[in-house]
């Protein structure tokens, strides 16, 4: 197995993953989406609320922030798994509190910055997410509680969007049928094609998305689209909470005690098959 | 109403980028150079920016 970096930013990640199959790359994306966990709003204590918003339109606005936090400093407990039993206590949530209020003149917009966390280090990602507008003469105070949840539980606690691989294209083109007539260019809305001098040649190979509209084009049939099925092209960015590469960690580490849990039950079976 | 938080599709958040994208659109700049610069690359996010109505302007004076 082998991984080449195309491009890592804090929020983003391209790579290619060589010598594996889809159903390890598929694994990895599955697991990535629905059971890395993530910390989000999940209770709201609506104390005043005189915006034009309902009570739940709010809350749910504010379930959907993703919020920054540090996965393994926090060390929270998912809720149902904590010893309070799931009432909620310091061991499992994050409470976050919200005031504003306006003046029979002024009317203002509340930002994500003006949820106040009671932990450091757990904030908003972004400070300029509007949450609702309040006009003269309105007040809003919530009380939030955040807490650990799994994608598969509600797509707000998903730490990645667009998260995907596809089969590794090699695009190529057949120098004696090619007529340089640029239709291929003209075609792929990816750019894999390009003119150097009076001909046509493939400038990004790794943008192509198998669409196959170049073929049809292409008159002379000059081009043909291979696929190398021992590489896969895996993309995906993140909410913010997690950085790209703690998400591929925590996926790979969840794998693992799966496959380990596995091997324990199998073996346990098993031993209780030979005793009886 | 008011913009959403993330894109309906593919769950990226947006909100954070609508007050740039506001001011960006009155200054006259064009929709599809404003979507590249804050960075909205996939056309489902695109269009939760260029086809929001920010309809909470409207509601204010009647609540």
């Amino acid at each position: 197995m082998d991984i080449e970096l195309i491009e890592l930013f804090p929020n983003s990640i391209k790579f290619i993953l060589s010598d594996v199959t889809l159903a390890f790359a598929n694994a990895i994306r599955r697991t990535a989406l629905a059971e890395v966990p993530s910390l989000t709003i999940e209770d709201v204590y609506v104390l005043k609320n005189t915006s034009p918003l309902f009570d739940e339109f709010i809350a749910h606005r504010l379930g959907l922030i993703p919020l920054k936090f540090d996965i393994d400093a926090l060390e929270l407990n998912f809720r149902d798994e904590c010893d309070c039993g799931g009432i909620g206590c310091n061991l499992c949530t994050v409470t976050l509190t919200l005031s504003k209020e306006t003046d029979a003149q002024t009317s203002i917009v509340v930002y994500s910055s003006d949820l106040i966390s009671t932990q450091a280090g757990v904030e908003p990602i972004s400070s300029v997410i509007p949450i609702v507008k309040l006009g003269p003469n309105q007040a809003l105070e919530l009380e939030c509680m955040a807490q650990l949840g799994k994608g598969k539980e509600h797509a707000k606690w998903q730490p990645v969007s667009a998260m995907g691989y596809q089969a590794f294209p090699i695009p190529t083109i057949d120098k004696e049928k090619c007529t340089n007539c640029l239709a291929c260019i003209d075609a792929c809305y990816r750019g894999v094609y390009q003119k150097t001098g009076d001909k046509v040649q493939i400038a990004n190979p790794l943008n192509c998305t198998l669409c196959d509209y170049c073929l049809e084009v292409c008159e002379p049939n000059a081009i043909t689209i291979g696929k190398d099925s021992t590489k896969v092209l895996f993309s995906f960015e993140t909410n913010g909470g997690l950085d790209p590469s703690t998400t591929l960690t925590k996926s790979g580490e969840l794998i693992l005690a799966k496959i380990d849990e596995f091997k324990k039950t199998l073996e346990s079976t098993l031993a209780e098959e030979k005793e009886s | 109403m008011i913009i959403p938080i993330r894109c309906f599709t593919c769950g990226t958040l947006i909100a954070d980028k609508w007050d740039e994208f506001k001011i960006q659109i009155k200054e006259g700049e064009i929709p599809e150079k404003t979507l590249d610069k804050l960075n909205v690359k996939r056309w489902c996010c695109r269009r939760m920016l260029v086809s929001h109505i920010d309809l909470i302007e409207d509601f204010l004076p009647f609540t």
